[in-house]
């Protein structure tokens, strides 16, 4: 005879699965972007406000590749062939350019009295792989195994070591991962100064300045240009041949600005298609509403879609439904 | 009851006595059992309150369905129990008379239905046509709004884009692409000058810009002009079933499409390289204007998007 003892029996055994497989994906549970756009308040610098560092000189005019950024044989930076758009450049005292940019993205040279704690940095960390000079040559004479560093201005450098990629943990990876950074950002700085100095180029290392930045703008850009690979929620994706798209969640707003200009490893690299407004816009979507989502619904569970929260449906929903069919549609004898 | 011809048999009928099996409630310890249907039903109570304490103060939108799921969960629990394990628990059976009718019935109702029914209708042979024709008009008639409704025929649009010889490619704000503005290793989503903002400019006609390296190459024979200054560029819509292919990995020189993992080689002509698309993205030649900006040198020289064609 069927009792409420046998059936809360029943629906016991049932739910405890459930529960297990709700426990396992509380892990997912990260936030959920709503993709609400709300404006960050604007600091009120125009567009060619003073924003030079102290001690340089601050020159209106959008620039290209500058003619001092041209090496020994003629050619521009090569591998950064694109122009970068800035309303000014800052040269200090020797007529170097150490700064361009404009109120909403400053690129900052690191100081050249860095150097040579650059280079020993450099020798110390990098050049069993990236060779003495930079340029992927080893000891030995080999090439082509690791890449050259020289011309891809001190913007990639600072990507890839602050992210913690380089030094890199397996150099036999297809993709180096994201992991906790080995150099500090000031040892990172003085790396990228020496390397710069072998070959220098843009893009320099960028400040963003995330105030009025207009996100409903940074949202259609980031879906017609990053979302194809990174996903809509940030949440990354994997791509061909055992590469991915990481996750946003956790990239520093320089680290975005870094990444969007240089294209590290197989992202495209954004440069004269994409204004330093545009650029600051996408980088407060991903800072505001990627990375600080509200979630409606309660339980974001990663942002990976329909997988994990079909999960939830399937075991939840249409088990627990079928438990309650069970018990209500029970023979009374 | 009385002697009436449509009794059709009916038996006594009985009813069943207070203290018959069937009248008792299923659970053996009814007392029990109320007390874990009034504990569902408070609990029904308490969520329905806080479920209209939390609308009052908004609070968060989550609480709203965990509290009146919470609700209506134990109304329900409540509701299935009390008609499961207290009320009388049968089973109960009721006599009932042969429901069908008899046979002389149905045989005078047949007669009566063909034989005067009919025989009106033949009466009157004007009115019986004029019927027939109203109906077979009316038919005929309403098929047009189906038809119409099909829309248009597609003529050559499915075949052919509206990217023309030397229009410009801009992006999606308007602004034209100069061949000096993408690095080695960018992308570009481009449309037809002054299209960018149409439904078809963003449907059919939106192209994927990449530039592959500094100087020209050749994807395929015959193609040799078609990418200055190491330009390329590739129609967006994947042949497989039409996704925008947005992912380009530079290192590997792959355009990937994301729903279901197309590869196209972008060196040779957007070759399949995996996945389910069955031939290449369609190509579109690239020319450089007076000013250094980036136009088309024709349109697209094979449809866009999925076949729809047959294939040998």
């Amino acid at each position: 005879m069927v009792t409420m003892r046998s059936t809360l029996k029943k629906a016991a055994a049932g739910f405890s699965l459930s529960i297990v497989g709700l426990a396992a994906l509380s892990f997912l549970a990260t936030p959920l972007e709503s993709g609400a756009a709300t404006k960050i308040a604007d600091d009120g610098l125009g567009a060619t406000a003073q924003i030079c560092p102290s001690g340089t000189t601050q020159v209106a005019g959008k620039v290209g590749v500058p003619a001092n950024l041209v090496n020994e044989n003629g050619d521009t930076a090569k591998k950064n062939a694109g122009t970068a758009y800035s309303d000014v450049q800052c040269y200090n005292a020797a007529g170097e350019m150490v700064a361009y940019g404009n109120a909403d993205i400053l690129y900052e040279l690191p100081s050249s009295s860095l150097i040579p704690l650059g280079q020993q940095l450099y020798m110390q960390n990098c050049a069993s792989c990236h060779g003495v000079h930079a340029d992927g040559v080893l000891p030995n004479g080999t090439t082509g195994n690791y890449p050259d560093l020289t011309g891809l201005g001190p913007a990639t450098i600072n990507f890839w070591v602050t992210t913690g990629r380089m030094p890199a943990a397996n150099p036999r990876d297809v993709q180096a991962m994201r992991r906790q950074p080995r150099l500090t950002v000031f040892q990172s700085n003085a790396i990228a100064a020496w390397v710069n100095s072998l070959q220098p180029a843009t893009p320099y290392i960028p400040s963003p300045n995330l105030k009025g930045a207009n996100l409903t703008v940074g949202q259609d850009l980031f879906a017609l240009n990053c979302a194809a690979c990174h996903t809509i929620t940030g949440g990354g994706d994997a791509l061909a041949y055992s590469t991915f798209a990481p996750s946003l969640h956790v990239a520093t707003p320089t680290q975005i600005v870094d990444a969007i200009r240089t294209g590290p490893g197989n992202m495209p690299r954004f440069t004269g298609n994409l204004t330093d407004s545009q650029v600051r816009d996408i980088t407060a979507y991903v800072a505001e509403s990627i990375q600080k989502p509200t979630n409606i619904g309660g339980v974001g569970m990663g942002g990976l879609g329909p997988v994990a929260e079909g999960f939830i449906g399937l075991a939840l929903g249409v088990g627990g439904l079928m438990l309650v069919s069970f018990w209500v549609g029970d023979r009374s004898e | 009851m009385s002697e009436n011809v449509n009794d059709h048999g009916a038996a006594d009928i009985t009813t069943v006595s207070a203290d018959a099996p069937q009248m008792q409630p299923l659970a053996k310890n009814p007392k029990g059992v109320e007390k874990a249907i009034s504990a569902l039903l408070l609990i029904g109570i308490a969520a329905f309150v806080g479920f209209g304490v939390c609308y009052w103060q908004n609070a968060a939108y989550w609480t709203y369905g965990a509290l009146l799921g919470l609700g209506l969960l134990a109304m329900g629990a409540a509701f299935i129990a009390w008609g499961k394990y207290l009320l009388p628990r049968g089973p109960f059976v009721e006599e009932r008379h042969v429901l069908a009718s008899t046979e002389t019935e149905r045989s005078a109702f047949a007669a009566a239905l063909m034989e005067r029914g009919a025989g009106e209708i033949k009466r009157r042979k004007v009115l019986g046509t004029l019927l027939g024709g109203s109906l077979g008009v009316f038919s005929i008639v309403a098929l047009f709004p189906l038809v119409r409704s099909l829309g248009p025929l597609p003529g050559d649009k499915l075949a052919v884009t509206d990217w023309k010889k030397g229009q410009r490619l801009v992006d999606i704000n308007g602004n034209p692409v100069n061949i000096t503005d993408m690095a080695v290793g960018g992308v570009l989503t481009v449309y037809p000058h002054g299209l960018e903002n149409t439904d078809d400019g963003q449907a059919i006609d939106q192209t994927i810009l990449i530039r592959v390296q500094n100087e020209p190459f050749t994807t395929m024979k015959g193609r040799e002009s078609w990418t200055p200054s190491g330009y390329v560029a590739y129609s967006k819509l994947c042949t497989h079933l039409g996704c925008p292919v947005g992912l380009y990995e530079q290192q590997l020189e792959l355009l990937v499409c994301p729903c279901h993992q197309s590869m196209f080689n972008v060196r040779n002509g957007a070759l399949p390289q995996f996945g389910p698309a069955p031939r290449p993205l369609p190509q579109l030649p690239l020319a450089v204007d007076s000013e250094g900006f980036l136009i088309a040198a024709g349109g697209y020289n094979q449809p866009v998007g999925p076949g729809y064609w047959e294939r040998p």
